[in-house]
């Protein structure tokens, strides 16, 4: 918000920065949302059917704890704000006549505004969930700064709202609403992909799902994939990008014969199916990710965000030419995206700890990781196990890791299937 | 004053003494006569050289040598007395049942190896069940200590000092045939367990209290005052000064030697001071009794210091503080011992007993009868009361020591409307549902409880084994106390099926270092046989009794006092968990070297905000590990390879922004999505039970049944959780009170306080249960709870006004509440006595600036004792900032030492906290210059019995007790009470 204040220091930027927003918000959604609005306006019955559905305990009312999608949309149905969603809550919302847009209704103006401080940020948790984080990082920062301006200027009696600028903010608040309220009212009688892309938030399902079944095949998966990391958007993975992908198997193997054409990229075509990555989110094992599948893949590094393998301070130590502990957009070479979106402090450049953030992102690395970390730190001797002497901690905690009290902690100390993996300076080395 | 009114005391005893040594110099000298006259007397030369001496048995004359033997016509000393085989040791062991026997007749006629043929000679039956009492055996003691550390497979009692046998053809309720010896020492095949090595402690240490053993202070050894004491019959039968000093007529005594009777007398009924030879360790009944208790681990004491004793007694000073510790009323009435108990209680009925509970026979109810009926003049079990008496319609006791005489009010008066004794305080909780608790669950004035005792074994030094009189390996040291508490109070069920307070059992956890002074087993704590924990605690009268009783708070109102345990008493073990913006660290820790960890493993999890820990139920280490991550739900973590961690599930959440797991359920505090409950009991899949509807939940604590929840703009927010799959609001505290402006709540947590004996004017200071919430900008606020539907701020008082919240305008430098943790504790005073040893009860706070990125913060530390007067008794800086942090306790011997990790910007800052008002800086725990979000230490929490799933977590040693059910606990912990049984309803004395 700080850094956004010069930006709406006067009330004309703030308003002009409003439209942006607004802009922004409806050009993110502008195909989901024309999807819908061809649909019949929602009924009051189909609203109750919804209801009804949801309503496990038969108590009249849905709890958030019956609503297993975005708490965004919650909010925005809960209109008294008292964590029940009632009928009357959602036929009214459903119902919901055009707002009066004009400079004159100022208390409404008051309560769109009054409501944006709680409503960004459910809205950019839903939306993370579809769209460009960048992106969506900059819509919130945008709404914020824009609604703790204007509250500051109407605190000061110095608001003009314009007819046009409050027209803007009241449409955008009620396409919100219109949208999921169509959604819902749509359960069961509409397009349900359309239905359970808005309520679910699954900007991936929707976006991918080409045959618009409900599921990403594997082939819209390779394509969600390739795009998501294609971060210089020239159509092929290169190395790097390629290591972004969540794969667990030898990449430089794979990237190998995945480039047929050896021109040092992997195309959307030569990418094909990638088995790996459903065999990895695929939990009732049909060969398709679904709606419940897909974002519960995003938790342990599934097929959205940019995922780097690797240490950080390998990293560093690996592309840091200049040895000033510091990747330049130049040292980062192609991973320019890369940098814009950890560049936290916007410097041009990554220190450690964005780095750090960079390549740890989305990553649960699991007791693999954990092994190779605990054995490249302690086995000193590098005889694969490590001895009491090697062990700087207290006697009690190494026989407590040291299972089968042999007095070496080695492999057989640790779980069962846990195994050393090529990852960490193998990895930044090809990635290099 | 009070030392001039000594002086005058001391000087009167002297006196009186001297008249009564010139007395019973003349007496005496009758009495030689009359032992002369009986019998052979006429031929004993005994009274040539004991001239004066007194006589032992005056209601039926006996000769020198009927008891002790020996020549009695011989005229020289050696002659005379019986000489030893061989030297006897002249230390602690426990001598064979055959040693000697003439020589320890003569030295004692009364000792158990050879009362059969002196006193036993006419008291055939008193002695037979003196040999099968537990004063005899020690069953009771060597049963609940063998249980706990895994040596015995069940409750049965199985051991005695000597083998012994019940001959009489009668086996009663509860009694046993046959006890074998207590077995033999240290277990090699279980070196590496505890229990391995506990039975080699009580060998060495354990078994001094018996009557086969005149305990520590051997004739002739200096510096036991109060231990001196002689066996068999003598052990009670005949009195020692506390200085062992004689003060016989008998001019041959050495008068400097300590180890002799006070005089050659026996009295038929013990004084207090006889009985508390003995009773002054362990459960310390005999120093409760008197308004004494052992010192907390520390404590400066001794004549300069107030509220203790002037000098040492059985080595040690006490706590001696009225206001803290007063004496049971029984004793402050100038009651004796053996006033309440009974011949039976004390030398046995002639059964074999395991336990304390069925070998004493006297009830409460036995003289003051009970809510329907008077005293019938005997005991429960049908005995009569002799000393108890209807004189002019009034029920008295008459003292068996001095023949006081004392009026004993009765149950049933009381609550009659009709009778001038009527309390209608009283009546109000003397009521049929309360006919289930035994009368001192509630007139227990205080108890004295240290949780965590420790003993250490070295097997590279060497230790006289009292069974075996041979030095062997393997030096233990006890009398390790770890925690202490005068004020938490603890309740479950007896074996009789009444509600009892509970105190901590014999349970110990234990060091050892094997033969090279390795150190093998590091603070384990001990298992039972059934795979549960052996650190228990056990029903127990606790000689406290106070006429003000309790109030219903107490146990209505706390879950503390029903087992679940509380903030304080959690003991640090040896990993910490630190989540940086990196991802989760797991650490090993040395308490011996805080400023520095050892990493074991990390598990990358950017974006971390808040974790939690699932630690066992054996020895409080990691099994699971919850991790809240921004805006996506709750990872969680197998860390039981804490080196090998494990990502073996995600939690679906909005928000996540604080966590706590208690029993099978991790409870998250999920911003604008609420509270929302999972149930981990498989943490591989969460099956989610609760939604709570909150404006932004921040942070959460658990006091069962109530969830607290630190609502963001919205206050504070409680509510009922022990139904399954509901919660229900039970209560909303705007906490700065102006409906105008929003709150600023960021975190929360829950400390009851139990009621206090005394206020200064004589009357209970009530228990109630607080909320502390850390708000922000706002400041901290103390909210009683006690009732969550009427909830009360005490801190900031009403009228006093609220740091308004943050806006655009607010300097950078405001300080800002974000995290909070409670604590009851001690504080140790000053050597001179100038700053008095108090428990205290304390808020610690995380403190950091609005402005993040530079400024240090601080770890503030508030007392909060007096809730509607908190003082801010120190504030440690925090250069890396202050943002959230934990409280740990780690024992490193001999103290307890206490300390806040805090979580900074680059690293966890460590505070030692041990001196609440003198915090210092100790160094960096870990860090990687990534900024901390929160860290949690492995943990084992001493006082907690059983958890919020009714699941038992510690063994209980004694068959047919329990801790409360959860069931039973929650309908208790919900029971209504009126408006003046929750603030400052006590009962008067009297009552």
């Amino acid at each position: 918000m700080t850094a956004l204040a010069p930006r709406v220091r006067s009330a004309h930027g703030a308003w002009r920065a409003a439209g942006r927003v607004v802009a922004a918000a409806l050009c993110a959604t502008v195909s989901a949302a024309a999807a819908v609005r061809a649909q019949a306006p929602p009924s009051s019955a189909a609203a109750a059917q919804f209801l009804n559905s949801l309503d496990r305990d038969g108590n009249g009312f849905v709890g958030r704890d019956e609503w297993s999608w975005s708490g965004a949309t919650f909010l925005v149905l809960d209109v008294d704000r008292d964590g029940w969603l009632t009928g009357p809550e959602l036929t009214k919302t459903a119902k919901a006549p055009p707002a009066a847009a004009t400079a004159a209704d100022a208390d409404r103006i008051a309560v769109a505004i009054g409501d944006l401080p709680d409503l960004i940020e459910p809205f950019r948790r839903s939306c993370l969930g579809c769209h460009d984080q960048t992106r969506v990082e900059r819509v919130a920062k945008d709404v914020r700064g824009w609604a703790d301006t204007v509250r500051a200027m109407r605190a000061k009696k110095e608001a003009k709202i314009s007819e046009k600028d409050a027209k803007a903010v009241v449409d955008w608040l009620r396409d919100l609403r219109d949208r999921v309220a169509l959604a819902v009212a749509s359960f069961g009688t509409g397009d349900p992909a359309a239905a359970w892309g808005m309520v679910v938030g699954g900007g991936d399902l929707h976006q991918f799902d080409r045959d618009r079944n409900g599921r990403l095949d594997g082939g819209e998966l390779g394509r969600l994939a390739h795009e998501r990391a294609d971060l210089d958007r020239n159509q092929l993975l290169s190395p790097g990008e390629f290591a972004l992908l969540p794969l667990t198997v030898d990449r430089r193997a794979l990237f190998g014969k995945l480039d047929r054409d050896k021109n040092g990229g992997v195309s959307l075509k030569e990418l094909g199916t990638p088995t790996a990555l459903l065999q990895l989110f695929d939990r009732n094992g049909d060969g398709q990710l679904d709606r419940v599948e897909l974002p519960a893949s995003r938790r342990f590094g599934g097929p959205f965000p940019l995922l780097m393998v690797g240490d950080a301070a390998v990293a560093l130590e690996l592309l840091d030419r200049d040895r000033d502990r510091r990747l330049s957009a130049s040292e980062l070479g192609r991973f320019g995206l890369a940098l814009q979106r950890f560049d936290q402090d916007a410097d041009a450049s990554l220190d450690a700890i964005e780095l750090e953030t960079a390549v740890t992102a989305g990553r649960a690395e699991g007791p693999a990781a954990a092994f190779d970390d605990f054995f490249t730190r302690y086995d000193i001797d590098g005889n694969g196990s490590i001895g009491r002497r090697e062990f700087p901690g207290r006697d009690a905690v190494f026989r407590r890791l040291d299972l089968d009290g042999d007095g070496e902690l080695t492999g057989r100390d640790a779980p069962a299937g846990v195994a050393r993996v090529d990852f960490t300076p193998e990895a930044l080395r090809w990635r290099q | 004053m009070i030392r001039r009114r000594w002086l005058l005391a001391a000087s009167a005893l002297l006196v009186s003494a001297a008249a009564a040594t010139h007395a019973v110099g003349r007496a005496g000298g009758a009495g030689g006569a009359g032992v002369a006259a009986a019998g052979a007397a006429a031929a004993e030369r005994c009274i040539d050289c004991h001239v004066g001496i007194e006589s032992i048995h005056p209601w039926h004359e006996l000769s020198c040598t009927a008891c002790h033997g020996g020549d009695p016509r011989a005229t020289k000393k050696e002659q005379a007395h019986v000489q030893p085989r061989s030297p006897p040791p002249n230390d602690e062991r426990l001598l064979p049942r055959d040693y000697d026997p003439a020589w320890v007749q003569f030295v004692n006629p009364s000792d158990l190896r050879v009362v059969g043929r002196t006193c036993g000679t006419c008291h055939q039956t008193e002695c037979d069940n003196l040999f099968k009492s537990l004063h005899a055996t020690t069953a009771g003691h060597l049963s609940d200590s063998l249980y706990e550390n895994g040596l015995t497979r069940d409750r049965t009692t199985r051991y005695a000092i000597f083998p012994v046998r019940d001959t009489d053809g009668r086996i009663g309720e509860h009694g046993y045939s046959e006890l074998s010896q207590f077995p033999a020492g240290d277990d090699r095949a279980r070196a590496d367990e505890l229990a391995g090595h506990v039975a080699d402690l009580g060998r060495k240490s354990c078994m001094q209290c018996h009557l086969w053993s005149s305990g520590t202070a051997v004739r002739g050894r200096l510096g036991q005052d109060g231990n001196y004491r002689g066996s068999g019959c003598a052990a009670c039968h005949v009195t020692y000064a506390d200085d062992g000093i004689s003060r016989s007529a008998d001019p041959t005594v050495d008068r400097f030697e300590p180890g002799h009777p006070l005089r050659h007398e026996m009295v038929t009924a013990a004084p207090t001071q006889t009985c508390v030879r003995c009773h002054f360790g362990d459960a310390s009944i005999g120093l409760h009794f008197r308004g004494l208790a052992q010192l907390v681990p520390g404590m400066p004491a001794g004549p300069e210091v107030p509220g203790t004793t002037d000098s040492l007694l059985n080595g040690v000073y006490y706590v001696n503080d009225p206001k803290v510790v007063p004496p049971d009323v029984h004793h402050e009435r100038g009651m004796h011992c053996v006033d309440c108990h009974t011949v039976r209680d004390v030398m046995g009925d002639g059964e074999i007993y395991g336990f304390m509970e069925h070998a004493v026979e006297i009830e409460c109810s036995d003289c003051h009868g009970t809510f329907d009926e008077v005293t019938q003049l005997e005991t429960s079990r049908g005995r009569k009361l002799d000393h108890l008496k209807i004189e002019d319609g009034r029920f008295v006791l008459v003292s068996k020591v001095d023949g006081k005489r004392h009026y004993v009010p009765q149950a049933a008066h009381v609550i009659d409307p009709a009778r001038p004794e009527y309390n209608p305080k009283a009546a109000r909780a003397m009521t049929p549902q309360h006919q289930k608790l035994e009368c001192y669950a509630c007139h227990a004035g205080w108890n004295v409880n240290f949780f965590g005792f420790h003993f250490d074994r070295n097997e590279s030094f060497t230790q006289l084994d009292h069974f075996s009189g041979k030095r062997t390996a393997g030096r233990c040291t006890t009398q390790e106390k770890v925690f202490a508490t005068f004020r938490q109070f603890y309740l479950g069920w007896n074996d009789e099926g009444m509600v009892a307070p509970y105190l901590v059992g014999f349970s110990t956890m234990g060091s050892v270092h094997d033969a090279a002074g390795k150190l093998a087993l590091d603070q384990s704590l001990p298992v039972t046989a059934a795979g549960m924990s052996g650190m228990t605690m056990i029903h127990h009268q606790l000689h406290s009794t106070r006429g003000a009783a309790r109030g219903c708070v107490d146990c209505h109102r706390s879950s503390a006092t029903l087992g679940f345990g509380s903030p304080s008493f959690g003991l640090s073990r040896e990993l910490a968990a630190v989540l940086d913006t990196r991802g989760l660290h797991l650490l090993a820790v040395d308490r011996d070297a805080l400023d520095g960890a050892t990493p074991l493993a990390t598990v990358p999890l950017p974006g971390g905000l808040a974790l939690a820990a699932r630690c066992d139920d054996l020895q409080g280490r990691f099994q699971t590990i919850f991790v809240a991550l921004a805006e996506a739900g709750v990872a969680v973590v197998d860390a039981r390879r804490p080196a090998f961690p494990e990502v073996v599930a995600f939690i679906d959440c909005d928000d996540p922004r604080d966590l706590i797991v208690r029993a099978d359920t991790l409870w998250v505090a999920d911003g604008s999505g609420g509270v929302r409950a999972f149930d981990v009991a498989d943490p591989r899949k969460p099956k989610p039970t609760h939604q709570l509807p909150t404006k932004e939940a921040r942070g959460i604590d658990l006091a069962w049944p109530h969830l607290y929840v630190a609502d963001g703009p919205a206050g504070l927010k409680v509510f009922d959780v022990a139904t399954a799959g509901r919660a229900d609001l039970a209560g909303h505290v705007d906490l700065n009170g102006d409906p105008a402006f929003l709150d600023d709540a960021h975190a929360v947590a829950i400390l009851f306080q139990p009621s206090r004996p005394d206020n200064g004017f004589g009357e209970r200071i009530p228990a109630r249960r607080l909320a502390v919430v850390a708000g922000g900008v706002q400041g901290m606020f103390v909210v009683d709870v006690t009732e969550p539907a009427a909830p009360e701020r005490l801190f900031p008082p009403a009228g006093v006004p609220v740091p308004r919240p943050a806006t655009s305008s607010q300097p950078e430098n405001t300080n800002r509440l974000l995290d909070v943790r409670v604590l009851s504790r001690f504080d140790l005073g000053s050597p001179g006595g100038d700053i008095p040893t108090e428990e205290s009860d304390y808020a610690l706070f995380a403190v950091q600036p609005l402005e993040e990125t530079m400024t240090p913060g601080a770890l503030l530390t508030v007392r909060i004792t007096d809730p509607d007067l908190p003082k801010v008794v120190s504030a440690a800086p925090a250069p890396d900032g202050a943002f959230r942090f934990t409280t740990a306790a780690w024992y490193q011997p001999p103290f307890l030492r206490r300390y806040a990790l805090v979580a900074g910007r680059e690293a966890v800052a460590v505070v030692d906290t041990s001196a609440s008002d003198k915090p210092t800086l100790v160094g960096t725990l870990f860090g990687q210059g990534l900024r901390v979000r929160d860290l949690v230490v492995e943990e084992f929490p001493l006082d907690r019995m059983v958890d919020e799933s009714g699941r038992q977590l510690k063994d209980i040693s004694h068959p047919r007790s329990r801790y409360f059910g959860i069931d039973e606990a929650t309908r208790l912990l919900r029971v209504p009470l009126a408006a003046e049984d929750v603030r400052g309803f006590a009962l008067r004395e009297g009552g």
